[in-house]
């Protein structure tokens, strides 16, 4: 007996109604591709180590986010209100570290072509400088003040210039949130050799274009 | 992230900020392999 809510058997095979494009259970339906699981997978090991990286940078290292630029930006307001226990100082040095992590991402994304091999590259270099901070802050007696401070907040918010940066590049949905807004990283992007001014906004709308088919493709087949 | 900054909190309140973040750098490692040898690699190049 047919379900009654599929198409009989003799019906037309193109003649489904959009709208029961939504079901999982249809064999029509696209199956989810290995390689985008792979994908979410290591996007989600990525978030995982942006709430360990803040949740260090705040407790740790005096009231100051690293990884998540919208609440740094929120935390250098109330620093330059006077509130206790913020530092402006401790802020704009995330806050341009930052930028000048996403300087570097525009440089390497510029200079390699391969998308894989490009967010390969970064999550080394994030890998390496986080490791580089976990020295530093064994070796310190204490990194919520003086140097170690400094040094490890530079440290990790330039890390995570980089890994926004390039992976803003890529164009995969939900990952570009960490930055004071989505497109906070071109313009330390467009600070790179061969950056979009000019001659290159006509490129940049292409890439947009292609970014959103890009994103609805990949909406298209994810499971429901 | 929220499951991030519990277990990056509670490492740090009980062992000091080196551990939390060497795990960090060992997780991003881990990553970039699984990047590199997995599936994703091929998506990613074909996307």
């Amino acid at each position: 007996m047919a379900d009654a809510g599929n198409q009989p058997a003799d019906g037309p095979p193109t003649s489904r109604p959009p709208a029961d494009r939504s079901a999982r259970a249809q064999p029509a339906a696209p199956r989810a591709d290995q390689g985008q699981l792979a994908v979410l997978r290591i996007l989600l090991a990525l978030t995982l180590l942006s709430g360990v990286v803040d949740a260090v940078s705040y407790l740790g290292l005096g009231r100051v986010f690293t990884a998540n630029m919208t609440g740094n930006v929120v935390v250098l307001g109330f620093a330059a209100a006077g509130a206790p226990g913020f530092s402006v100082t401790a802020s704009l040095t995330s806050l341009l570290l930052f930028l000048a992590g996403a300087v570097t991402g525009g440089r390497l994304r510029r200079r390699m072509t391969g998308r894989s091999r490009l967010l390969a590259i970064a999550i080394c270099c994030e890998a390496g400088f986080v490791g580089a901070a976990a020295i530093v802050a064994f070796l310190a007696t204490s990194v919520a003040s003086g140097w170690a401070r400094y040094t490890v907040i530079a440290i990790l918010a330039f890390a995570m210039g980089i890994r926004n940066s390039v992976i803003r590049h890529l164009g995969i949905p939900g990952r570009h949130d960490h930055g004071p807004h989505p497109d906070a990283d071109r313009p330390g992007s467009r600070l790179a050799p061969g950056g979009r001014s000019g001659h290159r906004v006509r490129a940049t709308h292409c890439r947009r274009a292609r970014d959103a088919a890009r994103r609805d493709r990949w909406r298209g087949s994810l499971p429901a | 992230m929220l499951l991030g900054a519990i277990g990056g909190a509670a490492l740090y309140l009980h062992k000091g900020a080196g551990l939390p973040l060497a795990i960090a750098a060992g997780l991003a490692a881990i990553t970039a392999m699984t990047l590199h040898f997995g599936r994703a690699s091929g998506f990613l190049a074909k996307s």
